[in-house]
């Protein structure tokens, strides 16, 4: 992922950016267990 | 139950209401969709004006509407929620659903401003989304320039160095502006957020200027009656208090003429268009003003240091008893008329994610979490910073945001137009603070926090 | 007089157009210059182009849903409201209502509180009353277009009704002698009489909700929000983004121009008819 600050600092080029790159490149360690909680049945 | 593990949030759709600021916009843009991506659940960010943010989440709350799972709290607002019992407890709400724990996500690895979005019993209101401290920033290029430093020493008899006291900072205020004006150049001593009717001038007195005087929370006691006034036990109109007015106020003169119509909005902007030399500026502006150079004409320029203080304030804030300066954030909470709670719970820790933390802080310049600050990349960006997350992690407990006050609002709009009189001429400092201190008693006793 | 100095009249055009066009010019210069320059001493004459404010806003998808959703709300509200207006002017001046003044006024009524009294009513009406299952006016265009035709009706019933008063009834009664049916009265007769009266009314009441902010604010979200409500969003604790406020104003005053040029030709017939009606 190469976001510099200088681009995070703007919300603007923040959005455009973040939408084209960032939540993709976004790694989540546990992503099964995300997964798992919102499709299994809990209280 | 449906056979064959039919999601229980199918349809679910998550709404939060939001300023829109980096920290923010990041939420909405980035980890919306991964959290959509991951769970299914999709979230929606509504991003408005500051005021428009309050007012719309304070109608939904108080009406019961159930418009929004999540609302901005500002660190400010937040005890005149939990007063109004708006919040849900997040500590107790997984203590009772152990099953939407969920892994990696630890509330002890929260940064102690978490603090401020508990409630009595030490329960969490709300997952920290920003955090910034307000800091002193001064110009590195002009502090540096070797005419200058020499011009400062021949009149001072001093070396150009970043003020520690109040007396060397109206010393550096005056040279710059003085610099400024036999150069013929748009070149200030000081910032001064201090507009005349906006409370941003207030914000900047009571929470920036007057501690480094040793007059905390407002000087207002709560343990005495709510006391304002010196002859009540109270602080607000003590001798500490007005001579950090008296010195405010001359560094306003010294500042470029638009300080008296600035909000920190036109603050960060007056120190990014290189028109002041040093300045009191909150650290979310901070980030961007030296390093964006779309915004900023002073990029690399900047250093961050510690405010001036006056002699024993350090050791109270050391001790707990005082602090120098504000440490403003915010968090997202969960309005207890939320009717998607066990989703907003999953999304409140998502949030709050190690791993998801770390890019958070790179895109919008804020720390929430202890683990962040060890990160090499972010570590990498506190250099570009001039040091300012190191401040952030070491002193960072030195600074304080608001007085724990429910009645934050009532007491600033009471008191703010006694304040703009002082501002603009119309009313001594002394004779001002002294007016200031009776109408907050007066407040406060109308309100029900002081008995007579 | 004025024949014989006419370079007085021409300069104090001059100076009334550059008064008028002045702020506009303004919105235009800052909507292309980047945002670190806004804030130096200013430059009236624009030496170069900056135009990352426009592509940023063009390629924002959610400003163009607030551009149409703005365009929506307006063009129904102007329609729905005219047309109700009309119909209601047609019958208080044409048939014999007992009372009919009193109504006229009782509507301008609801014009003389200011609009931020109904807020916190029209709030708990559009969540909590008027709801079908899970379905709320809240955030919806329908919500926002009613909500700003009782605004606007009662503006449109007087602003229409010098207009409808204004055209003899004799022609009514001539087409009822010939077989006409009230519908074709009013549609073939009366209505193209009334069209400059009809077009100012329609173009005000399009401009009063192209430019509502308050109500707009407060009763939309997500889905219904306008181009007036997406540009408190530039306004933040961590700066205001001028140039993309002013680009996106710039977009703002181009739909209301083509409306404007479409209708412009009516307006000032509309204006002043019926002001000397005997």
């Amino acid at each position: 992922m190469t976001i510099s600050l200088k681009a995070g600092s703007s919300a603007l080029a923040l959005s455009l950016l973040a939408s084209t790159a960032l939540a993709q490149d976004l790694q989540i360690e546990n992503a099964e267990w995300w997964q798992e909680a919102a499709r299994s049945s809990t209280a | 139950m449906v056979a064959g593990g039919r999601a229980q949030f199918d349809g679910v759709t998550l709404r939060g209401v939001t300023e829109s600021t980096p920290p923010s916009n990041f939420v909405s843009d980035v980890l919306a969709p991964k959290f959509e991506e991951l769970t299914g659940i999709r979230v929606e960010i509504e991003t408005t004006s500051w005021d428009q943010m309050y007012d719309k989440a304070i109608k939904d709350m108080e009406a019961g509407t159930g418009i929004y799972d999540m609302v901005y709290l500002e660190q400010d607002i937040v005890y005149a929620y939990l007063a109004r019992d708006f919040l849900v407890d997040v500590t107790a709400a997984l203590q009772e659903h152990p099953d939407l724990q969920a892994p990696g996500y630890d509330e002890a690895n929260f940064t102690t401003f978490a603090d401020n979005f508990r409630g009595e019993n030490g329960g969490l209101y709300g997952t920290p989304m920003e955090a910034f401290i307000k800091v002193y920033l001064y110009r590195t290029d002009l502090f540096e320039d070797e005419e200058i430093r020499a011009a400062f020493q021949e009149q001072t008899g001093r070396e150009l160095e970043p003020a520690k006291t109040h007396e060397e900072y109206a010393e550096i205020a005056e040279f710059f502006t003085r610099w400024g004006q036999e150069h013929d150049l748009d070149l200030w001593g000081t910032t001064a957020q201090a507009h005349t009717g906006h409370p941003a001038s207030w914000y900047e007195y009571f929470e920036s200027v007057a501690p480094t005087y040793g007059v905390y929370d407002w000087g207002i006691k709560p343990d005495q009656n709510y006391a304002a006034s010196v002859e009540n036990g109270g602080e607000m109109n003590s001798d500490e208090a007005k001579a950090a007015m008296t010195w405010w106020l001359s560094m306003r003169d010294l500042a470029p003429p638009e300080s008296v119509q600035s909000t920190w909005t036109e603050v960060a902007t007056t120190f990014a268009a290189g028109r002041a030399a040093q300045g009191l500026v909150y650290g979310e502006n901070a980030a961007w003003i030296a390093t964006d150079d779309s915004q900023s004409r002073v990029v690399g320029e900047v250093g961050v240091a510690m405010p001036p203080l006056e002699d024993g304030v350090m050791e109270d804030a050391e001790s707990g008893e005082g602090y120098i300066g504000y440490y403003d954030g915010g968090a997202f909470g969960m309005p207890v008329t939320s009717n998607n709670q066990d989703a907003a719970l999953l999304f409140m820790q998502f949030m709050a994610l190690p791993e998801v933390q770390e890019d958070w802080a790179i895109a919008g310049s804020r720390i929430t979490l202890n683990s962040t600050y060890d990160a090499p990349r972010v570590q990498e960006v506190d250099a570009e910073l001039g040091g300012y997350y190191t401040m952030l992690r070491d002193d960072g407990r030195l600074f304080k945001g608001a007085p724990e006050y429910p009645f934050h609002r009532q007491l600033i709009e009471a008191t703010a137009p006694i304040f703009y009189q002082i501002l603009t001429g119309d009313l001594e400092p002394g004779e001002g603070l002294d007016q200031m201190a009776a109408k907050s008693e007066e407040e406060l006793t109308s309100l029900g926090y002081r008995t007579n | 007089m004025q024949r014989q100095r006419p370079w007085l009249s021409i300069l104090f055009w001059v100076l009334i157009s550059f008064l008028t066009l002045f702020p506009i010019y303004w919105l235009f210069v800052i909507s292309v210059k980047p945002a670190v320059d806004l804030f130096s001493t200013p430059d009236l004459i624009l030496k170069s182009f900056y135009w990352d404010n426009y592509t940023e806003v063009l390629s924002d998808r959610t400003l163009r849903g607030y551009m149409m959703n703005s365009l929506i709300v307006s063009t129904g509200n102007a329609v729905l409201v005219t047309t109700l207006g009309f119909l209601a002017c047609y019958a208080l001046t044409r048939y014999d209502l007992g009372g009919k003044e009193s109504i006229f006024f009782w509507m301008i009524t609801n014009r003389m509180a200011p609009p931020a009294v109904f807020l916190l009513p029209l709030f708990l009406l559009m969540t909590q009353y008027y709801r079908i299952g899970d379905f709320t006016l809240l955030d919806t265009k329908i919500g926002l277009i009613l909500v700003y035709c009782t605004l606007n009706l009662p503006f449109a019933i007087w602003t229409l009704r010098p207009t409808v008063e204004g055209i003899p009834k004799e022609l009514d009664e001539a087409a009822y002698v010939d077989g006409a049916s009230a519908w074709k009265v009013i549609t073939e007769i009366v209505f193209p009489l009334a069209r400059p009266g009809v077009a100012v009314t329609l173009i005000l009441t399009w401009v009063f909700a192209w430019n509502e902010y308050l109500l707009a604010a407060t009763l939309t979200n997500f889905n219904a929000r306008t181009l007036t409500t997406g540009l408190s969003e530039y306004v933040t604790t961590t700066g205001t983004e001028w140039g993309i406020m002013a680009t996106i104003s710039v977009f703002t005053l181009i739909p209301a121009l083509i409306v404007f040029s479409l209708v412009q030709r009516h307006i000032v017939t509309g204006l002043t008819f019926g002001a000397v009606k005997g």
